[in-house]
């Protein structure tokens, strides 16, 4: 799918600077969207309004917490990822078109379309970043079929936003922090954490 | 008899806005337009039957909101971090930019003066933070809004709204202009959102030109 995401790797910036920057978000978002309806043969409504409100909240979390991220930068992305996550689905900026039956929703991307957008751009925008500056190649997880998972992301994030950033985390093969997930915490940070709140 | 009128790009600015303003009202029906036609000289009147019956389409980009060329967005923008610019290329660009803010929120029919934003430019420009003593000025001097005597279809603008489209002008303008696909018309809608989002603060910083500044530009790398 990071295939879908050329608009952010043509420019002379990095994918990490690109995507901060509102132009390369929406074209980048646009066209993948156009990309996964052709995959879902289902057409979406984009509240391009409702998107801006997404990347400017993704925006201020994203630099509210960086500064964590010095000596844990592979594990930021991932973060990060999980971030702007949360704030498409809390603005939820798109909306699928009816359609006259109902479809198969034994599969993610018809279960809940919406949702699968959101989390299958977000996984690209983090592989593309990892490959372009750690050289390495993340494989998603088989949760990202599992529509238990699916179910559990819905009903979960519906209740608290912040579980979006732990099932990003899961679907991108990660171990998730399902304490604070909106919080960024290193991993050595993180066994750290009882001893330091003492 | 119909005159012949000079196009309405080569009028002096204010003369140029006159024409804008009466142009705007031209739609109304002939009954509303007609006594007050009456009292015009001749050519004039003249003038405005014919602009009346020309579409709009007819009309040249820099009275209908079209984006000015490159190199006067260039050169605006320019200006705004210290370089000389002339008052008709900042007047020029604003204005585009203001046109688009308008249509956006469906007030289209709000008059906005090329001489009103010239005059900001003046106000601006001998000041050392030329973004912030411009968003002042446009905040303050209101080159867009109902114009004066004219009957009005709608509403004007809240003060909040006002500010909004004015640090969107700041914005847009402080952008980066790289030639890279995106129109200017997109990245003016955007900047019309970022300025939501920074309105707290500049309102804040708003006795703070030095702050306010970097706000604004903090907001247009955001582009």
């Amino acid at each position: 799918m990071k295939d879908a995401l050329h608009v952010l790797e043509k420019r002379d910036l990095p994918v990490r600077k690109t995507i901060r920057r509102a132009r390369w978000f929406v074209a980048a978002f646009r066209d993948f969207l156009g990309t996964v309806e052709d995959e879902t043969k289902r057409s979406f409504i984009l509240n391009e309004a409702h998107l801006m409100s997404a990347f400017t909240a993704w925006f201020r979390a994203f630099e509210a917490q960086k500064y964590k991220a010095k000596e844990h930068r592979l594990e930021y992305v991932t973060f990060a990822a999980g971030l702007m996550l949360r704030e498409l689905v809390r603005y939820a900026p798109v909306s699928v078109a009816p359609v006259a039956s109902p479809s198969d929703q034994t599969v993610p991307a018809k279960f809940w379309p919406e949702g699968y957008l959101y989390v299958t751009f977000c996984l690209a925008v983090r592989e593309a970043v990892i490959e372009q500056d750690f050289s390495l190649v993340k494989d998603t997880t088989p949760e990202l079929a599992d529509l238990r998972t699916w179910w559990s992301f819905r009903e979960n994030t519906q209740e608290d936003i912040d579980m979006a950033v732990g099932f990003f985390e899961r679907f991108a093969g990660e171990t998730p922090n399902w304490s604070m997930p909106g919080l960024f915490l290193p991993k050595d940070d993180e066994t750290r954490l009882p001893n330091s709140r003492q | 008899m119909s005159v012949p009128h000079p196009d309405p790009r080569e009028l002096e600015l204010p003369l140029r806005d006159l024409v804008r303003g009466l142009r705007q009202k031209t739609s109304l029906p002939r009954a509303i337009l007609a006594p007050a036609l009456a009292f015009l000289p001749g050519p004039l009147r003249d003038a405005l039957k014919d602009m009346g019956q020309a579409g709009r389409s007819s009309w040249p980009a820099s009275l209908k909101g079209r984006a000015p060329e490159r190199t006067v967005i260039l050169r605006s923008a320019a200006a705004l971090r210290g370089a000389d610019a002339s008052a008709l290329d900042i007047a020029a660009a604003a204005h585009f930019c203001t046109r688009v803010l308008l249509d956006a929120v469906q007030k289209s029919d709000l008059l906005v003066s090329e001489t009103m934003l010239a005059m900001c430019w003046h106000d601006a420009e001998p000041q050392p933070f030329r973004a912030a003593a411009l968003l002042h000025a446009l905040f303050d001097r209101a080159p867009f809004g109902v114009a004066p005597g004219l009957v009005q279809s709608g509403d004007d603008l809240s003060s909040d709204e006002r500010l909004r489209i004015c640090v969107a002008v700041m914005v847009w303008l402080l952008a980066d202009h790289q030639e890279d696909g995106i129109s200017e018309a997109e990245l003016v809608k955007i900047a019309g959102w970022l300025a939501a989002d920074c309105l707290a603060a500049c309102q804040s910083h708003w006795r703070d030109q030095q702050k306010l500044e970097s706000v604004l530009l903090a907001t247009a790398e955001r582009i």
